[in-house]
This record gives structure tokens, sequence and C-alpha cells, in this order.
């Protein structure tokens, strides 16, 4: 938690300055009792005296652990509303930047597939940047720059995610994010930073880049938002909605109306919602790091034992992929994509060769070639993308990989089982061979069908899938088939 | 006010903030809580402390280290006075009714959303469920702790079987073999614990240590009379569950 959210407890609490300080009155008043009844507790006089408090707080102590029991249990069989709050959606009055945008409203009923607002013709698209508050300029980033990608690096190393306790934080690297940012079409001006007038200092940007995708039937070119971040010290500013609206001005003046992003939050409305699901591949470090636990009546040898891998792969033809693969993996992969509702959709070989070819820490992709017919029946890919533990004495960094797209040649349900089963224990043994700690997934595709056989648990992450100006049904999260990074 | 009273609204406010997950308290509040339910319901400190990295973990014993000589009863009228106090919309004698307080709620949702803006992913880390620390204290959780203080004491009574095993077929020493508690061993095989006393899988301590990778601990075991060519289940040795390296530092003088 940071410090912003402690102040924002106690916000809102404006009106009604009569009651709360008529409540602070009545606190003090209570305080004090309770002060000189302790007073009285503890100076209480003769030693049969103590003693009999002595027991009665030992009876007061079970009393009340049998009522908390009592409690626990009922909780047990009926749980609490909501875990985790950034899961609750909220009416659309209470987003008040959300409201003036095209986008689904929660309680919307969706009868047809379209855009909300038509295409915006050109001479009516604004044609300078949106305001900034006085203090800040727009800038366009040149990540071919060496130090333009370092200080975007740094900017969302200290101030894009963190997990609810702050105590993990992504580390991009450099070579990740120009594959993430600078795919075959890439536009410069979609990679937008704001500065600090006096000092230059970089302190907020978000990032587009171009896309196919095939939702449902409709197949569209459009702008795939990512990276949005806002340095820690100028949330209070809003200025994630005006990057929002410079970047969506930008999209438009290069005739793109619609795009797609996700988020770990709740906006409306999702398309679908994803949950992430993480393989313990070095269990007792991620103990250690406390990203998992160890349940107190379980031993540490035997979850390293349940976890334990063999060190070599099985499926018969596995191999790295390699530059010639790519025109076959295109084919491949777009065959798989066609069973999912929402896809990308590879239209050149060039943009498999960015997004899947191995780069070394970044990507890595391995296929399945038949020994006799010598094509390629099956490939899968993962991306590292490793995480900063905070404030942690011996470990600094979990090296995650996260499982990227993938096909499989199989028509019928438990054939493909089968398959994925033994590609996916594969591709844990390969990363474990490199030293991974966590081998992670999305509950997309048909991750399912390895899921639990291959122990993977269910994460306490959740990502949503949102599309700007789009309007379509929503959909499990098993026929989504777009990996956003 | 009877103690009956406290006591109802002691578990009310309780109630209230765990079926309301989504109240941001800030950690030091949070803190206090903790602490005066710790007392309310358990009385003095009965843990070891947490070693200095698991930083949660020791915060929340400060905590109740803090407030540990605290009556039952004034604790519980500072754990409601402290909840009323964050101006949540709880108070005593209101009972918790959702409808009263869907406004307010809803406002602080907006006030968080505001905070996350710009931070709307998060590194996501395996869920598990809210668990209370196991309420039974005996010398097997103390053991699974590392708290030495309590294990001695245990000890020290005399009437204890240094080598039984628990409902798992594992005696103390696997335990503290497996967690990595270098003191816990050392006083175990002090008072007499059998270094090679095997699980129901026919492990021996070493073999914990070294799947373990609990380095000093199984230099500890060596050194002090664990037979290594002892076979478990699996027909392994300890030794075969680890890295040669390992082993090697294992055995050096």
């Amino acid at each position: 938690m940071d410090e912003q959210e402690h102040d924002h407890v106690f916000d809102g609490e404006g009106e009604g300055s009569t009651i709360d300080k008529m409540r602070a009155k009545q606190e003090k008043k209570n305080m004090k009792k309770a002060k000189k009844k302790a007073a009285k507790i503890s100076a209480g006089g003769s030693k049969a005296d103590l003693e009999d408090t002595a027991a009665k707080q030992k009876e007061l102590q079970e009393k009340v652990r049998m009522l908390v029991n009592q409690l626990a249990i009922r909780e047990a069989i009926q749980p609490p509303p909501s875990a985790s709050s950034s899961q609750k959606q909220k009416d659309m009055s209470s987003h008040k930047f959300w409201s003036t945008q095209p986008v689904p409203k929660h309680d919307e009923t969706i009868e047809e597939d379209g855009p909300i607002e038509p295409d915006t013709p050109y001479d009516q698209i604004r044609k300078e940047p949106y305001v900034l508050p006085k203090e800040f300029e727009w800038v366009t980033l040149e990540l071919n720059n060496e130090s333009e990608l370092n200080e975007l690096y740094t900017l969302l190393t200290n101030n894009y995610v963190e997990d609810d306790d702050a105590m993990f934080r992504f580390d991009y690297s450099g070579d990740f994010l120009k594959w993430a940012l600078q795919p075959p079409g890439y536009l410069k001006t979609w990679h937008v930073g704001v500065r600090v007038s006096a000092n230059k200092r970089l302190v907020a940007f978000v990032s587009g880049i171009p896309a196919d995708i095939r939702i449902y039937n409709s197949h569209q070119h459009l702008v795939e938002i990512n990276f949005l971040c806002v340095h820690k010290k100028l949330r209070s500013k809003r200025l994630a909605p005006v990057l929002i609206k410079e970047i969506t001005r930008r999209s438009h003046l290069q005739g793109i109306f619609q795009a797609v992003y996700t988020a770990g939050v709740v906006l409306p409305k999702p398309i679908s919602k994803a949950r992430y699901y993480h393989r313990s591949l070095n269990p007792k470090k991620l103990i250690d790091t406390n990203f998992s636990r160890l349940p107190p009546n379980t031993t540490l040898s035997r979850l390293i034992k349940k976890f334990k891998l063999p060190t070599e792969t099985s499926t018969p033809g596995l191999r790295s992929m390699v530059e010639k693969d790519v025109p076959e993996i295109r084919t491949l992969l777009n065959e798989y994509m066609s069973k999912f509702n929402f896809v990308p959709v590879f239209k050149t070989d060039d943009e498999i060769k960015h997004w899947i070819l191995t780069k070394d820490k970044v990507i890595w992709s391995f296929v399945v070639e038949d020994p006799e017919t010598k094509k390629l029946t099956d490939f899968f890919s993962f991306y590292y993308l490793p995480s900063s533990v905070i404030g942690h004495q011996v470990h600094k960094t979990i090296n995650a990989v996260y499982l990227f797209y993938y096909a499989v040649k199989e028509s019928d349900e438990k054939a493909i089982k089968g398959r994925l089963q033994g590609l996916m224990k594969d591709a844990l043994i390969l990363a474990k061979l490199k030293n991974v700690d966590v081998f992670n997934c999305l509950d997309l595709l048909e991750n399912k069908l390895f899921i639990d056989d291959l122990k993977f648990g269910p994460g306490d992450g959740f990502l949503n899938y949102y599309m700007y100006n789009w309007r379509c049904k929503g959909m499990g999260s098993d026929k989504v088939g777009v990996v956003m990074l | 006010m009877t103690d009956s009273s406290l006591e109802e609204q002691f578990i009310l406010a309780y109630t209230f903030l765990n079926n309301h997950p989504e109240i941001n308290l800030s950690n030091e509040i949070k803190l206090q809580l903790y602490g005066y339910y710790k007392v309310v319901t358990i009385g003095k400190v009965n843990t070891a402390k947490p070693p200095l990295w698991d930083f949660r973990g020791r915060a929340k014993w400060d905590a109740w280290k803090e407030v540990e000589n605290t009556p039952a009863e004034i604790a519980m009228q500072m754990y409601i006075e402290t909840v009323e106090k964050t101006n949540i919309d709880w108070k005593r004698d209101q009972s918790d009714d959702d409808s009263s307080i869907n406004t307010e709620d809803d406002d602080k949702e907006e006030n968080k959303t505001n905070a996350k803006e710009g931070r709307t992913t998060y590194v996501s880390t395996m869920s598990y469920g809210e668990e209370e620390d196991s309420e039974v204290d005996d010398i097997f959780s103390y053991t699974k702790k590392g708290d030495i203080t309590e294990i001695s004491k245990i000890l020290d009574s005399g009437n204890i079987d240094i080598n039984a095993k628990d409902d798992q077929g594992l005696t103390l020493l696997h335990w503290a073999s497996d967690r990595g508690h270098l003191t816990v061993i050392e006083l175990l095989i002090d008072r007499g614990a059998d270094v090679n006393i095997l699980s129901e899988e026919k492990e021996t301590p070493l073999h914990f240590s070294c799947i373990s990778e609990h380095l000093d601990c199984a230099r500890y075991l060596y050194h002090h009379g664990a037979n290594s060519s002892i076979k478990d289940d699996e027909d392994l040795t300890a030794f075969d569950h680890c890295s040669v390296q390992f082993k090697e530092e294992v055995i050096k003088e």
C-alpha cells in the first residue's frame, strides 16, 4: 500500500465535520474511560485481586476465541463479498472519465456488434495535442536512442506496476521494451511521453502499436494500447485521462478508431476476464520471497519433490525455432486461432519474425518437426519478464516467464489435451533449464486443459480485456486468444 | 457497560471489517488492530520473532508485542474505538447493515481508483485463502516456527518423548531439518533426539535438509552422526537428492 492510499482512506470526510467533531469528542471520552479502567486493573490492589483478574481474563479470552471460531465457520460456509476490491465493478456514474468515452456501460445489454460512435472525418479531428497542466510538455520518445529508452525503462521500473502489497515490480528490460513497442509498422508518434518542462524529466507515458485482430466475425486493423504509466508523485494531477485522449487523437489521425487494451482493474466494460496461474519451478525461492506460501502442515521437501521436473524434454522432434520456420508457423498459428473469438491475425511473415522468433532473454520459441514429413506440427513460445523483489536481502529478482502464443494441429479435444500437456511440460522443463523460478500463464486459449495437471496454482491477479469504441458480447477467457504483454 | 456487550461489540467490529475487505485502512491502523486482536484472542505473544527479511510478519509481531500486556477487556475497547476512529462508518450499537454504508462505500471506491489511476496492473502472486496462524500451540508448531524458547520450556518440563512422531509420521528433528532451523536441530540433538530416525517414507532428517537445501543444517547433521548411506523409499540417499556441489559443501570439514 502506498502513502497515497493512506490519505484516501480519510478523504471525502470533509462534509459532516460537526458529526466528526462530536465523534472525536466521544472517542476521547471513551479512550479516557478505557485508560482509567486499565490503570485500575493493572494497579489492582491485593494479590488475590490480581489472580482473580487473571482468571477472569483467561475466561474472557476463551469466550472470545469461541465466538471468533464460530464466526470463522460461518464465514467459511458463506464467504464474504468479493475478496478483491479491484475486481468489483462500479456503476458508470462513478467513472468520471470513462463515462465520457465510447465504451459500453456495465449494465448494458448488447444486441448487435459494432462501433459505439462513427469514425470522425479527418477534418474534424483535432490537429493539435490536448492541453497539459502548464508545468508539463508532450514528447515523442525515440526508443532507438539508448538514453531515451533508459528513461522509459526507469519510469516504468519505478512507477508502473506493483502488486497489492508492493512486494514485486515488473522489471522490463530495454530489449523487452523494444520488442513490445517496435513491431513491424510501428509509429514513433504512438510512443507518447510527458516531461516536466523545467527539468525535462520523463514523468508519464502511454504507447500504441498497430495490430490486426478478429473479434467474433469482425476483422479490424486497430491499435493496442499499453504501458500507461504516470509517475507516483503525480497521480493526483489526473494526467492519465489526458494521455488516453491524446493517444486516441493520434490514432484517429491515422484513421484508426478502435483499440484493444487490458487492465488488472475493472473498468466499463470488460469483454473477458482472465486469471493468472503460476507454476513453481523454484519453490524454495518463491516461498523465501513470499511469492508463494508454505502451508504450515506441509514439508518444504514434499513441495520441492512435487514440483521437480525431468531434465530432458520428451516430445520427439522438439527444437528451437529458426528463421526458416517463420512462414509455416504463421499458417499454423492463424489456423489454430480460428477456433477462438478474440484473436490476433498475423498478416505477414515479418510480424511472426518479430513476435515469435526467439530473441534471447526476451522471447523463446520452440517448434515440433515431424521426423518423417519434416513438416511443423506444433509450436509454443514464452516471454521473459522478471520481477524485482522489493526489500529482500538475499533475492533481488524473480525470474518469471509468461506463456505466449502456441499452436497444436490435433483436432479432437482429447488428442489436444494430451498433446498440450506434453508440450507444456516440455516448456516447463526448458524454462527450468534457463534458471526460471516461475512459469506463468492466463487461463486463455486451451490453457485450462493443462493448468491443473501440470500443477499450476491460481494467482491473485486478473487481467480484464477491453475494446475501445466497439460493442460486442462478452466471452469466457477460453475464447480469448490475444496475449498482451 | 457490561463485559458481554463489550465482547459483542468487539465481534461486531471484527465481523464488519472482515465482511468489507474493500475498506482500505492504513498499514498503521491495520497493525494496531492486529495487535489488539491477538491480545484479545490469544493474550501475550507466543511466537518467535520472524526473521528480518519477513518484514510483514515482523511488523505484525512487533505490533502485537507492543500491546501484549494490555488486559483483554481494554484491548477489546481499543479495538472497537480504533475501528470507530477510522471513519469507515462503523459505530458500536449499530449492526452491520449493508444498505446504510453503500453510498459511503462508493466514495471509497472512487478515491481508491484515483489513487490507483495509471497503475492499472499488478504482479500476480500465488493466491491463498486468508489463514490465521494455526491455533494449536504444541511442540510441533513451535518447531515449525523455530521458537527455541518455547521448545526448551516444553523439553524442560520433562514429560515428552523427543522422538515421537506426529500424524504425518515425522519427528521434531525432521521438521526442524525441513524448515532449516539450525538452533532447534542443535537443541534437539543435544537433548538426545535420534539423528537417524526414519519417517514413514524412510527418510532421515538429513534427507529433509538436503532436499530443502539448508546447507548449515545438513552440515550439522552430517557432522553429528547422520548416516548418509541410508536410502529412502525411492531408494535414494540424502545426497542423491541434492547437487554434487551441495554434497561437497556438506562433507567438507
